[in-house]
């Protein structure tokens, strides 16, 4: 898997991730998991778009990390290669989503697809030219991106992490609507059950 | 270097599927799954390399021609402080449930999760720690909650100021675990970096889990 394919799939995850919010948010029983839906939902159209932006930004690089000029637009339609699905117009559901515990068990199982691939991304990041980037700068660019980073990372090192941040975030809310804790976010499905 | 456990298989939970037209399932979207490699010939960055060197080897190529030798060291440094760090956790979780056993059953299944990641990054390791105390009604109470209103505290014993700062004190930890773990996955191979940013979020989600508790 090239970095670009890892990106692809991110996105793809993302657009489904949208779709499941908008249908499963009005399930939900309180105003207060309602909210709390829709500000996932907002999480995930900004983490689309900066998404978009890194993959447009690697996909005019081919494998080449980019300088530290990351200067282009998030408007996904760099010229590369690697361009990203656009999204379905609808999906189907796994299971219908008829109420409140409907609705939250596909929103957990969003985000847990959604974290298995940031996981691919701190994976692929790793072997592409990785640690070219001085920790310090990775650090003070994370930490500027908070958890949704919406510039482009300037390089594997700082993509690596921004992909990491990410997958926190996605497992902060996978626990919050599954109501449980999950030990490992984003490999569910890799590692066999206890 | 001691991997996740063996991975069984990689399927994945159907989520969705695209109506129209083809089928796009979760499993497709997370085609990123199978133990892809990037395209070079040892630049593996995933499936389950273990001690064998040359993901070692190849990672410090890619990280600019260090020896493999500093790869395997900087890959056992990482295993170490993550290990340490996990059994920091267990035996802080162990002190609170044995000073508030009221707070155990909410606790418990944090403390097991730090079990577990300290098993994928030494397989055993767990069996050597003291056994927790087991929670008389299960770990029912984080559990029970599923599709109750998120991480509500509902259910959680009434809070003291004890219990507060027993609480805090351990989002503190599980708060510099996460950050700690985002700070080691430069210059290891995918696969472990894979791990440790999945323990680092598993942390991150406890630090929430706490927070809603107090």
């Amino acid at each position: 898997m090239t970095l670009a394919t890892a990106l692809s799939a991110v996105v793809d995850a993302e657009n489904a991730a949208i779709y499941g919010y908008s249908v499963a948010g009005p399930r939900l029983d309180t105003a207060a998991r309602r909210t709390a839906a829709r500000s996932d939902y907002e999480v995930h159209r900004a983490q689309l778009l900066a998404v978009r932006g890194w993959l447009a930004q690697r996909s005019e690089g081919t494998d080449q990390p980019k300088g530290s000029d990351g200067t282009e637009g998030p408007d996904g339609t760099g010229s590369g290669s690697a361009v990203a699905a656009p999204p379905a117009a609808v999906y189907s559901l796994p299971a219908p989503v008829t109420d409140d515990a409907t609705a939250a068990a596909l929103l957990a199982q969003l985000e847990e697809a959604t974290a298995a691939c940031y996981a691919d991304i701190v994976a692929v990041a790793a072997g592409v030219t990785a640690a070219t980037t001085a920790p310090a700068a990775a650090t003070a660019s994370a930490l500027a991106g908070a958890s949704v980073s919406m510039t482009a990372p300037p390089n594997p090192g700082t993509l690596q992490r921004a992909a990491a941040l990410a997958l926190q975030s996605a497992a902060v809310r996978e626990a919050r609507w599954r109501g449980a804790s999950v030990p490992f976010p984003g490999l569910v499905d890799r590692l066999p059950q206890p | 270097m001691p991997e996740s456990p063996p991975v069984a298989g990689f399927s994945r939970r159907e989520v969705l599927r695209l109506l129209a037209g083809s089928v796009v399932s979760i499993g497709a979207l997370a085609g990123c799954r199978p133990s892809a490699r990037t395209g070079q010939s040892s630049r593996s960055t995933q499936g389950g390399t273990s001690a064998d060197g040359s993901m070692a080897t190849s990672a410090v190529r890619a990280a600019g021609g260090k020896s493999a030798a500093a790869a395997d060291e900087r890959r056992d440094a990482v295993v170490g402080r993550a290990a340490a760090n996990e059994r920091a956790l267990i035996a802080a979780y162990d002190d609170a449930m044995a000073h508030f056993p009221e707070l155990l059953a909410n606790l418990k299944p944090l403390r097991d999760d730090h079990a577990r990641h300290l098993d994928g990054l030494v397989p055993g390791a767990s069996q050597s720690l003291t056994p927790s105390p087991t929670p008389a009604p299960s770990s029912a109470a984080i559990t029970a909650t599923a599709s109750r209103p998120a991480l509500s505290s509902s259910g959680a014993p009434a809070s003291s100021p004890a219990h507060a700062n027993a609480l805090a004190h351990l989002e503190g930890l599980e708060h510099a675990a996460a950050a700690a773990r985002l700070d080691d996955l430069a210059g290891v191979p995918g696969s472990l970096a894979r791990l440790v940013a999945s323990i680092g979020a598993c942390e991150a989600a406890h630090e929430t889990f706490l927070k809603a508790m107090t």
